[in-house]
């Protein structure tokens, strides 16, 4: 019994679980421009991220992706300021303004510079900046070939092209690196322009190679070949396919208000029925699997805290959806909502449910 | 390099906020300027200052109509003239004539919404009912009253445009919605051949009636300064211009009636209120915020919305804790490496 608990405490979250984990947590951000809330967000994920990665080449790639959610918050504060709107407010400076003939009615080029845009600027900024913080909090936690195991047989073929474009952005950094790092030795720049235009080349052209590489070595490996029928196999498909559409279009209707309402969730749940039967389909194939995750109830409390954090700041939008967003115009202090304080601080337990990555248990 | 400019431009902008927020929450008391189901009434508050600078005002300014229809069913059009530097867009105008008639400035959404004018309605912004929108429509005027499909920010003024605008307590955001309830033409509303003025008028639903009356009206009193005996549906006259003037809505705050100058086109600030005017305001002025926001419109004010809360510091210092017990973790982790 104490042998089962150890081995169960030391093994790693289910893949699925850390991904339902960040996609909830980015749903709750991206409902939110109250800067407060998404600095909670980002700390949050950072603090789950920091507490709970393994030491590998894909868990180095978060502090990346937190460099690039800065760099698109200046991009948004800057576009703001030459392109953006001008509403009156706290003038900072003026830009010299060209005046554009009616038909480009939307675009402004100059014009005065406040103070109330570039914070609006920058709080959009900073949700695209927290939903890309919980996205790189997922890649940095689960290795992307984990998830790929634990994707049903049917999808396959599909889970390959994607486990290559996700495992694009480790590669990239990984090889960015080892770039960097021959460079120097053989003493050729690596800042500035001249470093940045010697380092895109070989970098993307070695991530692309490698990427190339694995999806041709897991084909090899026969991964994702099924041992079912080709008529089995064909219909299963075909429901599947059915499936995604329907999902795709019952979505809209879903997120679409002006949809009616036979279009939303009625197509959603066929949808999801019709791509339930084509996996189940596919699966019933006497596929076995080497050590399967298990989802215990450490993944249960993981997705549910992560899912109650994105109904506190739903809720929290029907009733005072003033208090998600940052006061702009006129500019004042964002209020600070309790429920959704309280639901976003919850989503912070997986950084003690989670069990320990091995190697730093180890230690 | 990315870090130093971030930590730059993240300092500039605190700043600003701080400043900007500083000065917003000291600024001088604004007066409200409110409906209400009487016919008419009194108001406006002018301050001298700002009417001797729209009246310096040489070339390159424009006036422009500036129609606000509540759009309630006992509601009235309110029109103001304002006077602004040719090439402003919509969004300056609407903040020109807030800062004329001494009330809060429009505001508007993180996206560039308008949600409220004269700050009707207190809370929300676009509110969703179904497919139904409750918001402040924008037409643009001219002959009729054209449906807009552009934002405030986007739209340029120039001379003879008339800027409209309706709240749409259950609109369905398409041009069906109903435009505002008054004449949509310069001319009528604000003659341009006047030096800026800043007078407001009201237009009930009969157009004609109104013009004849006000233009009566003018006529009659132009030497004289009274605020002259006003049955339902007349106005008081200034001499100041061949405009009559009502309006507004009567409120809680100081109230001051325009009266006239000795020459046309002046226009200066006494503190006499006419006594029909005077009973209306005072008899049947209703705070807008309470008689008019209807029950899906109003919505908790959060608390602390606008001040600085303990709620603020006690989120920032969970931030930092956050941000610590992470930094730390990581060089400890990379210390052990």
């Amino acid at each position: 019994m104490a042998g089962r608990l150890t081995s169960l405490r030391v093994a790693p979250l289910h893949p699925v679980a850390w991904w339902a984990w960040a996609i909830l947590l980015a749903a709750a951000a991206a409902r939110i421009t109250n800067p407060i809330c998404l600095g909670l967000i980002l700390a949050i994920a950072g603090w789950v991220v920091v507490s709970r990665r393994p030491q590998s080449t894909w868990a180095r790639s978060y502090s990346t992706l937190l460099r690039l959610g800065a760099l698109v918050v200046v991009i948004r504060v800057v576009i703001q300021a030459l392109f953006g709107q001008r509403i009156p407010g706290h003038t900072l400076f003026t830009i010299p303004s060209i005046a554009l003939p009616s038909w480009m009615a939307g675009v402004t080029v100059g014009g005065p510079v406040t103070a109330d845009a570039l914070v609006g600027a920058a709080c959009q900024g900073l949700r695209l900046a927290a939903i890309l913080g919980c996205v790189g909090a997922a890649n940095a936690l689960v290795s992307p070939f984990r998830l790929l195991r634990c994707v049903p047989a049917g999808l396959y073929e599909v889970a390959v092209a994607v486990t290559v474009a996700v495992s694009f952005t480790p590669q990239v950094i990984s090889s960015l690196g080892q770039v960097r790092d021959a460079r120097r030795l053989r003493g050729r720049a690596i800042s500035g322009l001249a470093g940045v235009r010697g380092l895109a080349v070989p970098v993307l052209e070695g991530a692309l190679e490698r990427s190339l590489a694995l999806a041709a070595s897991m084909d090899s490996r026969g991964f994702g070949r099924r041992a079912v029928s080709v008529t089995r196999q064909r219909v299963a498909s075909a429901t599947t396919l059915a499936g995604l559409l329907g999902l795709a279009v019952g979505a809209y209707g879903v997120l679409d208000s002006g949809a009616p309402p036979a279009l939303g969730l009625p197509i959603v749940g066929t949808g999801a029925l019709l791509v339930i039967a084509g996996l189940i389909t596919t699966s019933v194939g006497g596929r076995t699997r080497y050590r399967p995750d298990r989802w215990s109830g450490r993944e249960w409390c993981t997705v549910l805290v992560s899912a109650a954090a994105l109904a506190a700041v739903v809720v929290v939008g029907r009733h005072d959806a003033a208090s998600l967003a940052m006061p702009v115009y006129p500019l004042s202090f964002p209020a600070v909502p309790p429920l959704a304080v309280v639901g976003l601080l919850l989503a912070a337990l997986p950084s003690i449910v989670a069990p320990r990555p091995i190697d730093t248990a180890v230690r | 390099m990315v870090h130093r400019t971030v930590v730059v431009l993240a300092t500039v902008l605190c700043t600003a906020t701080f400043v900007a927020a500083a000065s917003d929450a000291a600024g001088a008391a604004r007066t409200r300027v409110g409906t209400d189901s009487a016919h008419f009434a009194v108001v406006t508050v002018h301050h001298a200052r700002e009417c001797a600078s729209v009246r310096k005002a040489g070339g390159g300014t424009i006036v422009v109509p500036v129609v606000i229809d509540l759009g309630g069913p006992s509601d009235q059009a309110n029109v103001t003239c304002v006077a602004v530097p040719a090439g402003s867009n919509d969004a300056q105008v609407l903040a020109a004539r807030a800062k004329l008639l001494g009330v809060t400035a429009p505001r508007y959404a993180i996206s560039g919404l308008l949600c409220a004018i004269d700050d009707y309605p207190a809370t929300g912004c676009g509110q969703q009912n179904g497919s139904h929108y409750a918001y402040w429509a924008y037409f643009h005027g001219g002959s009729s009253w054209t449906y807009s499909s552009v934002g405030p920010a986007s739209w340029t003024v120039s001379a003879g445009d008339v800027e409209g605008w309706r709240f749409e307590p259950d609109g369905s955001a398409t041009p069906a919605d109903p435009p505002p309830r008054s004449p949509s033409d310069a001319p009528t509303l604000c003659p341009a051949s006047v030096p800026p003025t800043t007078t407001t008028t009201t237009s009930p639903a009969s157009v004609p009636t109104s013009t004849a009356t006000s233009t009566t009206l003018a006529q009659s009193s132009s030497s004289s300064g009274n605020h002259g005996a006003t049955g339902p549906g007349s106005a008081p006259a200034v001499s100041s211009g061949p405009k009559p003037f009502v309006a507004a809505p009567g409120s809680g705050g100081p109230v001051t009636a325009k009266g006239s100058g000795s020459a046309p086109g002046a226009v200066s600030t006494t503190t006499t209120p006419g006594p029909p005017g005077g009973a209306a305001q005072q008899g049947a002025g209703s705070d807008r915020a309470g008689h008019r926001t209807p029950t899906h419109l109003a919505s908790k004010r959060s608390p602390g919305h606008g001040g600085f809360p303990l709620g603020i510091i006690i989120a920032v210092a969970l931030i930092a804790l956050f941000a610590t017990g992470a930094g730390f973790r990581t060089r400890r982790s990379t210390k052990a490496d």
